[in-house]
């Protein structure tokens, strides 16, 4: 009965998942067929007519805003840059927000400014200004000192201060094309009704750039920002340009923007506590000028204006996309009452529900499809090749969308010159499909769940290389950059083997010259808080967070020394469920369903597990116990146990024993024994050899059984806590953790690879995955087999 | 346009999910399988031809681009021979119909390139082509643009009006181009053709004409200029006070000061900010007391204006200014000091 409930409701979320996939997919289709077509008829200026507008008066005047927070490296190049943008009436208006470096400094002794008795012009609200700077010499700049306050804060003193009819606004480490703002105010001309645009950004990583312009353009090498890449193409091109079409653009990069100024003030300018407040400015707009039935439009430029740098670090990438998708929910639930609302229109039929359902909540989906997937296929309720087949349509779909991309910037745009530029292109848009893709819809998801759960914002931490960086910066940030990350790799690896007051005492010396060094600090405070030493820990790990808001190794290092500082007895346990899935050549596919409860005792670690596995038509139970007591001061065992009541998969009973040993800086040794009570009985001998070296755990690992011998060798990157790590493992033999079952045996003449990865996914949740592939020596031949295992877990 | 947008999207979408339609059911007539293993791999066969076709127009098309390049490398010389040939006297005009009928651009671009390049009777045949080839354009905007600067060629003097009218009712972005195409003519107007257009009875004519000469940045005297600036309208009016230092230049302080007088009380915002900068470009000194009553200005785009004005004056503006700086009205005492400020580093044209 309960099977068939379960079975029923399976099948009903499976059929709601493939009509979303079918309905996302279709609405990808159209934006960017429809992105095609208005891109086909748009026309570009010619030479001649553009020069002619750069002359004449009657254009309107535009007050470029670019907020800056502790800009001082940049801050020269990119104001030079923005006061050298060709448009007949433009003055620039820079927004320093309470920066704590020399920003303000830099600019006044560069650009000869004087504190001016100017006054704003209207009254969006923002933190106090300081004082409003201008410049002596003949050049159009503003300089805004404020108390910090954000961005929007920033954007909405920059606003106030702006006399010109149109407002731009505009990161200050962005480059702007020459023309950018010409381009962007075309719309204005066209048609009076028109209160925002916006422009395409395009990636500049991989990019020439001279004197603050891009003088070559070429697809980024590295891998990372080449998938950012096509993203954004895909993005711009299709989404936006339909959207655009339709009077239904949600979002202006807050990147570049340009705004009726009038419109802008009187919608209340940027919300300080929006955290996206790019789309939610725009969906305000939208919103109040919907209401009052006006007409208005706002449009996206299909032009390249902006060029910005896209993270290279996988970190920095994720707290961007974290940021992004807390920004969409913080807009979308704002403005709920749009949503299939028709008295707005086209923004509340259409492009709301699709942000909602495809943009907002759309990650999630697609990560419980590939949860339900996995499950279908572990108990049978899905066929593999059905399953293997819709991947293959997902994937494909996937490809075609991003070259349709790629193939629309060639049609219509071509900024990229080179075949291999192209060729790169086409490249990153098959790959970025074969994982970039999933993890993106892992950290969105993320995203999403501390959007929900109201997680506030900060000034997004961005690393960069640099546009114009020369040689001579490179070498020194070569050579500085490989000391200081030696410098704590030193502190780190002392710190891992015990000799915590000399990795303090590097530390200290890092921090001394580097105050700014955030891993550093963070490390610091978590060596601080392993010896007991909260109140200090606390303050360096609370200065790492000041200045990286974002950093996920600081806010775990800081909550852990909350809880240890209140002495409450380190308790931490686990619950995991799920199950494996071992798809087997010309066989019957094994699959498995278990959950296991971990409890952290007083003498160590202890795991009570229950399996049940089919096969065969078969069906099978196990019960079994972990122990992992401590023994001396770097030594502790593993006891194991289980039972069978059926033995029909399973042994009837299976015991087994190890002994692990650490010695020296990051190096542990085990031995040990496993009985497997079969029909006959199996004895499996087993060591290994393990190395900790910073993050990393290297693991070799032999079995010896009475018939065959198996080694297997493990990579494990640890992210910041035992609990999250990736990690790799190869072998000639069973590639599982541990020996439990049938198959483990008879997969022990085996050439295998699997990857397995452990993360949170939104405390106290967090999910184990496994998958693999192997090939068998049978007497006859060969066999293919692989497998894959989800386990859901949750901390109490 | 936009219908025919929606037109080819729907289309394309339209016949792509036929094509899977019809691929999935071949694919469970054909064979054993499943509707859903039929849809599934419908999807991906289509898909996959999807792909393979879109690269293959792609470079389908860098060849036709290629190939097109090579016509016109081939087409111009020719285009340029009968040009010149019926520029001095034989009649080319069927074997550049031919030639229109191959490459209408070509022809267009070299056609008007031997226009700007001919002077006199040679130029004159030249030009009798232009209609009879088709060549003035009128879809799009950018063909607007071609027609107003080929009707420039064509003889500025002759086409002002026709032109001022046609610009019109255009937006903005048409009527700055047309303005600057007929810059370099300005000269070479007749007062009394620019004295029609300001006479309209349409309004947004004499507004586009206003925006032409301020846009030509040149001093002109222009007849009838002056009843502009108490015209009931106030963007015509606005419009007469932005353009009155080119229009008037050599207009008396005497007969231009009860304009501007009056119309820093208008109602209207823009006249009110039109009129104060206008009172300070042509330094207007019957109008200092009336500027300064507008540092009060409700408005903050009059109130600068009147402080920049005062601050270009000199003299009584100063005087007007300082007192204003003491002012208990803060914002009109900032405005003050600010457009003080400005004057004394001889940075006023920032305002």
């Amino acid at each position: 009965m309960i099977v068939d409930i379960l079975q029923r409701a399976f099948t009903l979320i499976e059929t709601m998942l493939i009509v979303y996939v079918a309905a996302i997919n279709a609405i990808y289709l159209l934006l960017i067929l429809l992105g095609y077509f208005v891109l086909r008829r748009e026309r570009e200026f010619p030479v001649e007519t553009r020069e002619q507008l750069l002359r004449s008066p009657l254009l309107p005047s535009i007050a470029v805003v670019a907020p800056a927070y502790n800009e001082a490296a940049t801050c020269r190049t990119s104001v030079r840059n923005m006061l050298a943008l060709r448009y007949p009436n433009h003055e620039v208006i820079v927004v320093n927000d309470g920066s704590k470096d020399d920003t303000l400094k830099i600019l006044i002794e560069e650009f000869k400014l004087y504190r001016s008795g100017r006054i704003a012009f209207a009254s969006l609200s923002h933190q106090p200004i300081r004082g409003v700077y201008e410049s002596r010499d003949p050049i159009r700049l503003v300089v805004v000192d404020k108390e910090n306050g954000g961005k929007a804060d920033a954007a909405n003193a920059g606003i106030n201060v702006a006399r010109a009819d149109l407002v731009c606004i505009a990161d200050s480490d962005s480059l702007l094309e020459h023309d950018s703002l010409l381009y962007v105010a075309k719309p204005f001309l066209e048609d009076r009704t028109t209160i925002a645009t916006g422009g395409i950004v395009r990636v500049v990583n991989g990019c020439r750039v001279e004197g603050g312009q891009v003088t070559e353009v070429h697809a980024p090498r590295r891998l990372l920002p080449l998938f950012q890449a096509v993203e954004y193409l895909r993005a711009f091109l299709g989404g936006r340009v339909a959207f655009s079409f339709l009077n239904s653009l949600l979002i202006i990069s807050g990147a570049f923007g340009l705004f009726d100024r009038k419109a802008v003030i009187e919608a209340g300018g940027y919300r300080q506590d929006a955290i996206g407040e790019d789309m939610e400015l725009v969906t305000r707009l939208h919103r109040l000028w919907r209401s009052a039935h006006r007409p208005y439009r706002i449009v996206f430029v299909p032009e390249p204006v902006c060029w910005t740098e896209v993270p290279e670090r996988m970190r920095i990438l994720r707290s961007q996309r974290n940021r992004w998708q807390r920004g969409t929910v913080d807009s979308v639930r704002r403005h709920m009452q749009m949503l299939l609302n028709p008295r707005f229109g086209s923004v509340g039929l259409i492009a709301f529900p699709y942000f909602f359902l495809f943009e907002m909540i759309g990650p999630a989906i697609e990560l419980l499809g590939y949860e339900m997937t996995l499950f279908g296929l572990a108990f049978g309720l899905i066929a593999p090749r059905l399953a293997v087949l819709f991947l293959i349509v997902s994937i494909l779909f996937g490809i075609l969308l991003s070259m349709s991309a790629v193939a629309l910037e060639e049609l219509t745009k071509r900024r990229y010159p080179g075949p291999a530029d192209l060729a790169r292109l086409f490249g990153a848009a098959i790959l970025e499909n074969l994982g970039f893709r999933q993890l993106l819809t892992i950290w969105r998801t993320r995203g999403l769940i501390d959007g929900l759960r109201g997680k506030k914002k900060g000034w997004g931490i961005m690393e960069r290389r640099g546009f114009s960086a020369g040689a001579l910066i490179l070498a020194v940030f070569l050579i500085s950059g490989s000391a200081f990350a030696q410098d704590v790799d030193r502190a780190r690896q002392l710190a891992t083997a015990g000799q915590r007051r000399e990795a303090l005492q590097i530390l200290e010396q890092r921090i001394a010259v580097a105050p700014n060094d955030i891993d550093a600090m963070t490390l610091y405070g978590r060596v601080l808080s392993w010896d007991g030493d909260f109140p200090r820990a606390r303050r360096a790990l609370q200065w790492a967070l000041l200045h990286d808001p974002e950093n996920r190794d600081a806010r775990e290092a800081l909550a852990r020394v909350e809880q240890w500082s209140v002495r409450q007895p380190v308790v931490r346990n686990e619950v995991m469920f799920g199950g494996t899935y071992d798809d087997i050549q010309d066989s019957d596919a094994w699959r498995e369903a278990e959950i296991g409860v971990k409890s952290n005792l007083r003498f160590g670690a202890a795991v009570l597990r229950g399996a049940h596995a089919r096969r065969f038509d078969l069906n099978d139970d196990q019960l079994g116990i972990e122990l992992y007591p401590r023994v001396g001061a770097k030594g502790y065992l593993y006891l194991d146990a289980g039972y069978s009541p059926h033995a029909r998969l399973y042994p009837r009973s299976r015991y087994g024993f190890e002994f692990f040993q650490g010695f020296g800086p990051g190096l542990e040794a085990s031995l040990g024994y496993r009985r497997l009570n079969f029909a006959t009985a199996a004895n499996i001998y087993t060591g290994s050899l393990s190395k900790y070296e910073r993050d990393w755990l290297f693991t070799a690992r032999g079995y010896h059984s009475d018939q065959t011998n198996s080694f297997q060798v493990m990579a494990r990157r640890y992210l910041g806590s035992a609990d999250r790590y990736v990690g790799l493992h190869v072998g000639k033999g069973s590639t599982r953790e541990e020996i439990r079952s049938i198959t483990d045996l008879a997969a022990l003449d085996s050439l295998d690879a699997a990857a397995d990865a452990r993360f949170g996914i939104a405390a106290p949740w967090f999910l184990q995955l496994r998958a693999g592939a192997g090939r068998e020596r049978l007497p006859n031949g060969h066999r293919r087999h692989a497998t894959a295992t989800a386990l859901l877990g949750l901390h109490f | 346009m936009r219908a025919a947008i929606w037109r080819s999207t729907l289309l394309t979408a339209a016949i792509y999910g036929a094509a899977i339609a019809i691929v999935a059911q071949l694919l469970r007539t054909g064979t054993n399988l499943g509707r859903d293993m039929s849809l599934a791999l419908a999807f991906a066969l289509v898909q996959m031809v999807a792909i393979i076709l879109m690269v293959a127009a792609l470079f389908a098309r860098k060849q036709v681009n290629v190939i097109r390049a090579a016509r016109s490398r081939r087409l111009v010389p020719q285009i340029q021979d009968a040009l010149a040939m019926h520029a001095i006297g034989f009649d080319r005009s069927a074997l550049l119909q031919q030639l229109r009928r191959q490459s209408s651009e070509d022809v267009r671009q070299t056609l008007f390139a031997v226009l700007a390049s001919t002077r006199g009777e040679p130029r004159d045949r030249v030009s009798s082509l232009v209609p009879a080839l088709e060549m003035l354009e009128t879809r799009g905007q950018q063909r607007v643009i071609e027609r107003i600067r080929d009707l420039v060629r064509l003889g500025p003097a002759e086409r002002f009006e026709q032109i001022v009218t046609e610009i019109a009712h255009q937006n903005l972005l048409l009527r700055a181009v047309a303005a600057e195409e007929l810059a370099p003519h300005a000269a070479s107007f007749a007062s009394s053709q620019i004295r029609h257009a300001l006479q309209a009875s349409d309004p947004q004519v004499i507004v586009a004409a206003l925006e032409m000469l301020r846009s030509w940045r040149r001093a002109l005297h222009v007849d009838g200029f002056l009843p502009l600036l108490v015209h009931e309208n106030a963007g015509i009016r606005a419009n007469a006070f932005l353009a009155l230092p080119y229009a008037a230049a050599d207009a008396t302080q005497e007969s231009i000061a009860p304009a501007i007088i009056k119309a820093l009380d208008h109602e209207d915002t823009a006249v009110r900010a039109a009129a104060a900068t206008a009172a300070g470009r042509m330094r207007i000194m019957l109008a200092a007391n009336a500027l300064g009553a507008r540092l009060s200005d409700p408005e903050r785009v009059v109130a600068v204006a009147a402080a920049f004005a005062l601050a270009a004056l000199g003299g009584p503006g100063d005087v007007l200014l300082q007192r204003a700086v003491l002012s208990p009205d803060r914002t009109a005492a900032s405005m003050a000091f600010e457009a003080l400020e400005k004057a004394a580093l001889g940075r006023l044209e920032v305002a």
